[in-house]
């Protein structure tokens, strides 16, 4: 089926995430669809899987105007979505899980078991795969759930499947099962529309593709007529430079924080390195490199690692996030919204969380004092609200990580570490939590910032460790420290 | 001029309806204490009368739900902590038994044989059941907390367990209570039994502290708010778990001695059974939000009231008692239809 979009226009409120994107898509094709995390690519695929209209502009399939009012409207045109995160019923079978809600019935509503184990033998042996329909999900390795996802949409005669990142928890060999299959099905006309920050990948699979920064479009062609470079540099554009206090000189100050040999099974490898008071040092990788699973097993959360850590020259190993709090080490989660902000707490409290115990006498809360710490953080970052007792749902995003950030200054740590800082934050806020970060620097804490985004590494560190599967892949400072190099050595290039 | 400041007065109420969560449980509870004072009005005719039936009706309804009252402030942590405490009923009965095997005075009790008669046999007796009941508060907390077992289940388990242990162990025995034990709370102020009331409004007061102002107040919210976030705060999340049911359990023995006081003796079989239910539907009615993080001292008051006052006034109408769980069902009910003013985001 031929895709076809029109200046699509798409707003969520005020703020327009696409401007206008007009492109198309043959019958047939492997489409890569690529640019950065907030580059608009969910948007424009939600709206073609009828998650949401667009606020201007227009669909075509095969030439045809439509237009989604819900998932299911773009399900009956052939569409099929399958989203990064599968959300399988583990505890049914593989056929069950392929028609669950459109189950075949017998007569009183009673399940037509064997024709739903018939239908999925011979989808199943149509794609030449050895899965059994009777087996149990729970039983099936990343790739088979994959395979039984793509298996559902082709039993509903999907003639577009949308593959958001399908490969990020796949290894090497499932991979290739993956793609073997992907290729067979274009052979026989269904199209793919194929998300993914790997451009080794991309190069190896698809046959076109477009590539979208900020909510436009910046190309649009072949694959073949471009190399893995040229789409890392028209995802990320023109290449910033490099910030005045990279001329950091780490080796004057002493380190604070140093690991050697640190591995957790199924997250990450051997892991090495070692912090300066007053460095920046930025940790980055696609989703599932492992870099943030480090932290959170430093800060205590997940605590069972094997390797050593040393803190201002003292082994440390914190078997709680409590132990981790009182050994000096700051933590700020990312997804605010789940791991940082309690909803039912006001601003004051949720911004001296961490540190409550300091301001009590006999366990009451001495209200004075807290405010009196709370605000000498909270004028310093320009935080805005209107009483300091309102619950801290009431502020903006942007405000919310300021408190959290307050919640740990008040601790005065040795290490901060923040797992993506600017997350849910807009532009004016992102600034300010950057120059917070760079005060806190300058104090002499040993920060580390975590973030997928390579152009918020390469503005914020003086030094950037960049992961793939789990390992260490390179690191890099100076001039080196750039965009480019991140997206090569994060996708898994050498350098 | 008039008209403007009815005016303000519908819009400052209006703005406490849909802020302030006490003010519907209020209204509630002021509804209900009309229509009480209505019923128990018909019957008498002079003020004087009706005054002293009043305040006599009035303390009879603070006083019965004094034991439930206590229990329902423990309850009040556990859920807003984001738990469920369903043994302190099988917790009360059993802090009966080790009252009597304690100080029974027809002979059997271990501090009688050991010498120690009166109020001192008393005061050590309180205060080991105390410790008693902290250590049953403590193995729910332990199995909830570090046992990683969902709240429901360990108090169901050790709500079955502790009944059975202190029915088999208790068969056929009846305690006789010593002077001292009965004057707990059955010491008269003037002609009133007050003792029952101030205990409970004095441990009322203590735990709306310890709930507002401290550390541990506003752990606990924390925890049964966002459990993940104060747990990456650095909060330990184990130990306040585990400190709520220890607190549940020394307020379960207070309320325990209160009733046994009350009533001079204890129904093994009994005693306790359903207070669990009580305790939590007088929660629920003050405004404690079921999931955790949200929740008052004072709503759970009220709460209290409203279901006591409404059990009164059933009973001043002449409803039979089978009927009277009906009527508390309904309300509990009705309260959270009431309270569903959250946004739902």
């Amino acid at each position: 089926m031929n895709i076809r979009f029109e200046s699509i226009r798409k707003a969520f409120g005020v703020n327009e995430v696409l401007h206008g994107v007009s492109f198309s898509i043959d019958a047939g094709q492997i489409f890569a669809l690529l640019g950065e995390n907030g580059a608009g690519k969910s948007t424009l695929m939600n709206i073609l899987g009828g998650m949401f209209p667009p606020t201007e502009g227009n669909i075509f399939l095969d030439g045809k105007a439509v237009s989604f009012a819900t998932p299911n409207d773009s399900m009956k045109c052939g569409i099929a979505f399958i989203h990064q995160e599968l959300c399988p019923v583990n505890d049914l079978t593989v056929a069950e899980n392929i028609f669950i809600g459109r189950e075949y019935r017998r007569r009183f509503g009673f399940l037509d078991r064997k024709r739903m184990n018939e239908e999925t033998v011979r989808i199943f042996s149509e794609l030449k795969v050895d899965i059994k329909a009777t087996d149990m999900m729970r039983s099936l390795d990343a790739s088979s759930k994959q395979i039984v996802a793509i298996a559902r949409a082709l039993l509903f005669k999907a003639k577009v499947i949308i593959m958001d990142e399908p490969t990020t928890s796949l290894t090497e060999q499932e991979i290739g099962r993956l793609f073997e299959l992907v290729r067979r099905l274009a052979a026989q006309g269904v199209t793919i529309i194929f998300i993914s920050h790997k451009l080794n990948e991309i190069k190896e699979l698809c046959t076109a593709y477009a590539v979208l920064r900020n909510g436009s479009l910046v190309g649009t062609g072949k694959i073949s007529d471009v190399t893995a470079a040229d789409l890392s540099e028209l995802i990320v554009g023109h290449e910033l430079a490099g910030l005045a206090h990279s001329a950091f000189q780490a080796e004057e100050k002493p380190i604070i924080l140093s690991v050697e040999g640190m591995s957790r099974k199924n997250e990450f490898e051997k892991i090495a390195f070692s912090v300066h008071a007053g460095e920046i040092l930025g940790f980055t990788g696609l989703l599932g490199a492992g870099h943030s699973e480090i932290f959170r097993s430093l800060f205590g959360d997940t605590p069972d690692y094997s390797g050593t850590v040393w803190l201002e020259g003292k082994k440390y190993h914190a078997k709680s996030t409590s132990a981790a709090v009182k050994a000096g080490i700051a933590y700020v989660p990312s997804n605010r919204k789940e791991n940082a902000i309690v909803p039912d707490l006001s601003v004051l409290t949720n911004g001296t969380l961490a540190s409550l115990s300091h301001f009590a006498k006999f366990g009451f809360v001495r209200k004075e004092r807290q405010k009196a710490e709370f605000k000498t953080h909270s004028d310093n970052f320009h935080l805005k609200y209107s009483d300091i007792d309102d619950l801290i749902t009431t502020l903006s995003g942007g405000n919310q990580q300021k408190v959290i950030l307050a919640r740990w200054l008040g601790r005065s740590p040795k290490v901060l570490v923040l797992d993506n800082p600017t997350q849910g934050v807009d532009i004016g806020a992102k600034q300010e939590i950057y120059e917070i970060i760079r005060k806190v620097a300058e104090k002499g804490v040993a920060v580390i910032v975590i973030s997928a985004e390579g152009q918020e590494i390469q503005r914020l560190c003086t030094r950037a460790i960049v992961m793939f599967h789990g390992k260490i892949q390179g690191e890099l400072s100076g001039e080196r420290l750039t965009e480019g190099n991140i997206m090569k050595l994060a996708t898994g290039v050498e350098l | 001029m008039s008209n403007s400041k009815i005016r303000t007065v519908f819009s400052w109420i209006r703005r406490q309806w849909r802020e302030n969560p006490l003010f519907s449980t209020c209204i509630a509870l002021a509804v209900m204490v009309i229509v009480q004072t209505l019923a128990l009005g018909v019957h008498f005719d002079s003020f004087g009368d009706w005054f002293s039936s009043f305040c006599t009706n009035w303390i009879n309804v603070l006083r019965n739900n004094a034991t439930v009252g206590i229990i329902s402030l423990g309850m009040t942590f556990v859920l807003v902590s984001g738990g469920i405490d369903l043994a302190v009923g099988s917790t009360l009965c059993m802090t009966g038994a080790l009252f009597m095997l304690l100080t029974d005075s027809s002979g059997h009790g271990i501090l009688a044989a050991a010498g120690i008669h009166g109020w001192m046999a008393f005061a050590i007796a309180l205060l080991l059941v105390i410790l008693a009941c902290a250590l049953l508060g403590g193995l729910n907390g332990l199995l909830i907390a570090n046992g990683r077992i969902p709240p429901f289940i360990v108090t169901l388990g050790t709500m079955k367990l502790f009944r059975s242990l202190t029915q088999f162990f208790m068969q056929k025995r009846t305690p006789v209570f010593p002077e001292p034990f009965l004057n707990f709370a059955s010491l008269k102020t003037g002609d009133f039994m007050l003792m029952p009331i101030i205990y409970w409004l004095v441990v009322a007061v203590l735990l709306h502290f310890l709930f507002r102002k401290t550390v541990f107040g506003n752990h606990v919210i924390a925890i049964g708010s966002n459990e993940k976030a104060a747990k990456l705060s650095g909060i330990n999340v184990n130990a306040i778990k585990r400190w709520v049911y220890i607190l549940t359990g020394c307020l379960v023995a207070l309320a325990s001695t209160i009733q046994i006081s009350r009533l001079g003796s204890m129904d093994y079989s009994n005693a306790g059974s359903g207070s669990e239910m009580d305790a939590i539907a007088s929660v629920i009615v003050g405004g404690t939000r079921m999931s955790g993080g949200r929740g008052s001292i004072v709503g759970t008051m009220l709460g209290v009231l409203i279901i006591g006052v409404m059990n009164n006034l059933l009973n001043l109408m002449g409803v039979p008692p089978f009927l009277r769980e009906a009527f508390k069902g309904v309300i509990v009910i009705v309260a959270v239809l009431l309270q569903r003013k959250e946004k739902t985001s």
